[in-house]
């Protein structure tokens, strides 16, 4: 599931900063850096859309056997873990998410994973 | 940053002119300020430059302090100017490489705050520049012997007593604190949970307990030609399993991107762990930094989400702690790659 904020909430305080910042203050480089890269990441959001968590949301409605939306299920999935009752198959699932996820908020942090494999 | 309220930027001539008085009270003789103006960084704490001359008595001459006190946005739970300042002392008189502590003033008269000087130290904290220097063998040992130096530092402590009694189980505490922590979030996050389930099924039997820094990594320690010329940030520190430290700081994600290079990105994981038994008499077992490894990524992940749901939920609007949200799937990545056998 993705963190917050994402998509537009994350273009929208992208936009805002950059319509305040200060072009000469000492930290303009570090600032325009992150503005590309929230945009960067929405972009990448945009792109996949939401098959990502349509599917996240299918393979927990199998691991959990219930029904709901992708909050309520990664809900009720917390609480088996927490109470030591995680489904086989929890591990494989969550490293798939997360996986998804980097590829969205860091690509080249991913990449450099699978060189490193 | 970002849309964060801006602080105040250099004293005003009223604080100035307070604050030399209050300088030669202190001295007994009287104190001329040379120059004064404040340093970057520090959101929650202000520092400020500050060269005086003293006119004679037990601190004669010309003295290049920083003058440190809390900032407009400063946040509660950190420890407070006075308390900072006894942990920076008793630091000090263990050996560990701080600026030296000079003077507290807790009469609100002065600067409408609280804060105390020390002396000023030079180098550079950024981990980005820092990873940049070819790796060094010998800075990583002198980091993991000043690391040991402040775990001698253990409970009882006079002067210490405000950071409350020792926790007798620190592992299953931070379990249990971080849990809280994320049920106070709105959204589920499952790889942070699972890595929680791991650290409670595999916590250590508590051991004995030490003053730890809680924020000791590259970033937080200045580092000058090569050598370590002060340990920063205190505000964390409190009594916990000295495991917890060496975890923080061997972590991957204070490695600032330089992997190969475990000790915080600037050195071998051997020659840190080399320099801290050199100092505090006894090896360090791999497996059980293992463990505080782990521990080290949920707590990191813990305190980006919190950052960032301060964005989300409007109590600070902030692109710096938005993107704090996004950090978190390469920690989860960490915790789900070391935590395979879990549950």
């Amino acid at each position: 599931m993705r963190k917050n904020p994402s998509g537009a909430a994350l273009i929208d305080v992208a936009d805002k900063t950059e319509a305040q910042a200060d072009p000469n203050a000492g930290n303009a480089n570090y600032v325009a850096a992150m503005v590309r890269n929230a945009r960067a990441i929405a972009e990448r959001q945009a792109a996949i859309g939401d098959a990502s968590e349509q599917a996240e949301a299918a393979t927990l409605k199998d691991l959990l056997n219930a029904d709901g939306d992708l909050t309520s299920l990664n809900r009720a999935l917390v609480r088996a873990i927490r109470d030591g009752k995680a489904p086989q198959g929890t591990l494989a699932h969550l490293r798939a998410v997360v996986r998804t996820e980097l590829a969205e908020s860091n690509p080249r942090y991913l990449a450099r994973l699978d060189v490193a494999d | 940053m970002g849309l964060s309220p801006t602080v105040s930027g250099n004293l005003s001539a009223d604080h100035l002119a307070r604050l030399t008085e209050w300088l030669a009270e202190q001295a007994g003789v009287a104190v001329e300020v040379i120059s004064t103006n404040r340093l970057s960084g520090g959101a929650i704490q202000e520092n400020h430059r500050l060269e005086i001359s003293v006119a004679g008595g037990d601190w004669p001459g010309h003295h290049d302090l920083v003058l440190r006190r809390d900032a407009q946005s400063a946040v509660a739970t950190s420890h407070s100017r006075a308390e900072e300042f006894a942990l920076l002392k008793a630091a000090h008189d263990a050996g560990v490489t701080v600026p030296t502590p000079c003077v507290l003033c807790e009469d609100e008269r002065i600067l409408g705050g609280p804060f105390f000087l020390m002396h000023r130290v030079m180098g550079e904290a950024r981990g980005g520049r820092l990873v940049k220097a070819a790796p060094n063998a010998d800075l990583v040992h002198e980091l993991g012997a000043n690391l040991a130096r402040i775990h001698t530092i253990t409970p009882p402590r006079p002067g210490l007593e405000f950071l409350g009694p020792p926790p007798a189980d620190p592992a299953r505490a931070s379990v249990a604190q971080y849990r809280a922590y994320l049920d106070a979030l709105p959204d589920p996050h499952p790889a942070v949970e699972w890595g929680l389930a791991w650290l409670a099924d595999h916590a250590p039997a508590p051991g004995a307990l030490v003053l730890c820094h809680r924020d000791y990594r590259t970033g937080n320690l200045m580092i000058e030609d090569g050598k370590l010329s002060a340990t920063l940030d205190w505000e964390f520190a409190g009594w916990s399993d000295p495991l917890e430290d060496i975890g923080w700081f061997l972590a991957k994600c204070w490695r600032f991107g330089r992997w190969e290079e475990e000790a915080g990105g600037l050195g071998p994981r051997a020659a840190f762990l080399a320099g801290y038994a050199s100092v505090s008499g006894a090896s360090v077992d791999p497996a059980a930094v293992t463990y505080w490894e782990v521990m080290a990524h949920v707590r990191w992940a813990v305190i980006a989400l919190q950052q960032a749901w301060r964005h989300v939920s409007g109590e600070e609007t902030s692109l710096e702690l938005a993107l704090t949200a996004h950090v978190v799937p390469e920690l989860e990545h960490e915790i789900l790659a070391m935590t395979g056998d879990a549950a």
